[in-house]
């Protein structure tokens, strides 16, 4: 009998280290930050999980429940993590490696574009996506809002509607006065704020 | 002979040297703080490993027996507590010295503008040299 | 010795990690990494049997100090300049390795029984604190008791740190104290709004951590904890709370009021547990005085009280230091050049960002 549980133990552990060493394997290999995301991501779920379910194998019923406590708040944690990091890193506009993958979540331009102006110019044609310019204007922008906290707070609360739907489609885009994009920029310093926090 | 028995000393004078490197070298006043962590984490590990005994548990009682007439079975080996104690208190005065460092840092980034250790000294001369002429 | 490809192992990836911080000039990363390097170090204190020291290091190591550095860079920058290679530099800290290299080989070997450190109090400690104190971790009487003074002191550089830090970025715009207004409740921040899940899950989480650094603190005397410990999980719950819902929303329910009478009251207990001890006939922290008819029960009740003084003001301590950092406005830079993109906002997945023409474009 306990040499059948030795077996099982083992064997949940060889595949936890297994998924261990895949995952570190992968984390070196894997061309872009997403696809290791899913490498670390899985050395922390399966490697761990497996590690722990194999040494629950060769302990006491009170250590079970403690490594089994563990098993859980690990996938709860580590796996909201990665969720809460690789949306960071969108957010913050790090790009897919692979070209055959499509970018799913970016509508094409074009169809975005009609829909926010109404109709397309023909001058204002598709550019690429600068992502990474994107990226410098975000953090430009919180330097330039965090200034103005005490203010955004006061009406961040009643401008944050109308600017969480506006701010996504044209506002952006037809920001021509400075001021326009000041106040924007300024009802945005809270998120600013708690995403830098964050990261 | 002394590699078996001296190691720990060794790795562990490695990294307080590479810390002190970092605080000595390095420009970046964060940067600086950083190799100070790592130094202050490698003076507590020498602490650590002065404090082990070979075959040593953690000094923590093994029990023997049920209840209020449990006693402490004091043949087992433990490990000295005492730097123990010392470090473990340590950390938690390093972290609050620590954040005060960078309560620092990040007022040397206000009023300078920067936390490159160089141009601070920079413009402070240029200032100096402005008062004087 | 089935310790030692383990502490092999620990020891390199600790070298590895430490260098690469120092060649790191991504300030993000190498915080991640000064995270990291904790965190290793703390498993190599659990090898050596130093399972207190690793519990604190796991806890403030890579937890609270990596946000505190988080924290920072977002206030400062997050690129080092490149520094030239300095050759005096690499010179101090070679001859200073040397030195320290020859010192140690008058050192007693490690793991020696009988090395000089083992034949002081610490002996004294492990025979006899079950007679004297009557607690399972000598740690804990250690602590607390043999080594009161010292621990009373040490609590008084974390309280005097705290106030420093408060003295030093607690600017008069600060979103702190009495004048700040009442947090409305659709302020939270956005970014995580839209992140239902994390949001979900830390709210699952933050009573188990709660819980548990109950647990830490009143088990302190039995197993590993105690005040310190518990203080900085504590700490670390709130600071979960600020990251997900926003720094404004922690003071909606620990005002800044509060925490900085906790950082004075756990002080104040811990001393007022020594004078309590004055006037019941011992001298200062010597709890034996309480009952005097059965001292070790004197000492498990000053014992809790001054392990409870030093998880208040520990937890208050690390949760105002976070709120200073956080509330603390960034510096101002050169504007958002006119017509600039606006920052992409994180939302729900089919409004990701959507590319806009550029004015130079047109």
């Amino acid at each position: 009998m306990s040499l059948a549980l030795a077996i099982v133990g083992t064997v949940f552990l060889a595949g936890g280290v297994f998924f261990c060493v895949v995952g570190g394997i992968g984390l070196l290999r894997l061309p872009d930050f997403y696809s290791r995301c899913h490498a670390a991501g899985m050395t922390d779920s399966a490697g761990a999980m497996g590690i722990l379910v194999g040494l629950c194998f060769f302990a006491e019923p009170l250590v079970i429940v403690k490594l089994l406590t563990v098993v859980g708040f690990i996938w709860l944690s580590s796996v909201v993590s990665t969720h809460a990091l690789v949306k960071a890193a969108y957010a913050r506009g790090i790009k897919l490696e692979n070209p055959r993958v499509r970018d799913w979540t970016v509508r094409p331009a074009k169809t975005a574009a009609a829909e926010a102006a109404g109709d397309v110019p023909k001058a204002a044609k598709v550019p690429s996506l600068d992502l990474a310019a994107m990226a410098d204007s975000d953090a430009d922008a919180g330097s330039t809002s965090g200034g103005e906290q005490g203010l955004a707070q006061s009406h961040g609360a009643e401008s944050e509607s109308e600017s969480e739907s506006e701010s996504e489609s044209e506002s952006e885009s037809e920001s021509e006065s400075e001021s326009e994009s000041e106040s924007e920029s300024e009802s945005e310093s809270e998120s600013d704020d708690s995403e830098e926090s964050r990261t | 002979m002394t590699l078996a028995t001296h190691w720990h000393y060794w790795v562990v004078i490695a990294l307080m040297m590479t810390g002190l490197h970092i605080v000595i070298a390095r420009r970046n006043y964060v940067k600086k703080l950083m190799g100070l962590s790592i130094f202050q984490v490698s003076v507590i590990m020498l602490y650590v490993t002065m404090g082990k005994v070979a075959g040593g548990t953690a000094p923590v009682y093994v029990m023997e027996g049920e209840g209020h007439d449990a006693v402490p079975n004091l043949d087992v080996v433990y490990s000295n507590p005492v730097p123990h104690v010392l470090m473990l208190t340590a950390i938690v005065v390093g972290i609050a010295t620590m954040a005060l460092g960078l309560a620092l840092v990040v007022r040397i980034k206000e009023s300078y503008g920067t936390v490159e250790d160089d141009v601070v000294i920079e413009k402070d001369r240029a200032e100096e040299e402005s008062l004087e002429s | 010795m089935t310790e030692l490809p383990l502490e092999a192992v620990l020891f390199v990836f600790l070298l590895v990690v430490g260098i690469v911080v120092g060649r790191l000039r991504n300030l993000f990363g190498a915080a991640m990494l000064t995270g990291i390097f904790s965190f290793l170090s703390a498993g190599l204190f659990t090898l050596l049997t130093a399972v207190d020291v690793a519990f604190t290091e796991a806890a403030v190591g890579a937890g609270i100090s990596t946000v505190l550095f988080l924290a920072t860079l977002a206030l400062t920058d997050d690129t080092e300049r490149e520094s030239e290679r300095s050759w005096l530099a690499i010179g101090v800290v070679s001859l200073t390795g040397l030195a320290l290299f020859f010192g140690t080989f008058d050192m007693p070997a490690f793991g020696d029984p009988d090395a000089p450190i083992h034949h002081g109090v610490g002996r004294h400690y492990l025979m006899h604190s079950w007679d004297e104190i009557g607690l399972p971790n000598v740690v804990t009487s250690v602590l607390a008791s043999y080594r009161g003074y010292d621990t009373f002191g040490e609590l008084a550089v974390v309280f005097t740190a705290g106030i420093g830090v408060l003295l030093l970025l607690r600017s008069k715009a600060a979103v702190m104290g009495a004048k700040a207004k009442p947090i409305p409740v659709r302020s939270r921040a956005p970014y995580v709004r839209e992140m239902p899940i994390v949001r979900a899950v830390a709210k699952v989480m933050l009573p188990f951590i709660l819980l548990f650094a109950l647990y830490v603190q009143a088990h302190g005397d039995f197993g590993p904890g105690g005040g310190f410990q518990a203080g900085v999980v504590f700490a670390a719950a709130f600071i979960l709370y600020g990251l997900v819902w926003g720094p404004r929303a922690v003071q909606g329910i620990a005002p800044e009021r509060m925490l900085e009478g906790g950082m004075a009251f756990g002080v104040l207990l811990y001393g007022g547990v020594g004078v309590a001890a004055l006037f019941a006939g011992g001298t200062f922290l010597d709890y034996s005085a309480f009952t005097p008819e059965h001292p070790s029960h004197g000492q498990h009740w000053g014992i809790f009280l001054v392990e409870l003084g030093v998880g208040i003001t520990v937890s208050a301590v690390m949760v105002v230091i976070y709120f200073v950092f956080t509330a603390r406005p960034r510096p101002r830079l050169p504007k958002r050049k006119k017509g600039a993109l606006a920052p992409p906002r994180l939302t729900a997945v089919p409004e990701l960002p959507v590319e806009t023409p550029k004015e130079g474009s047109s």
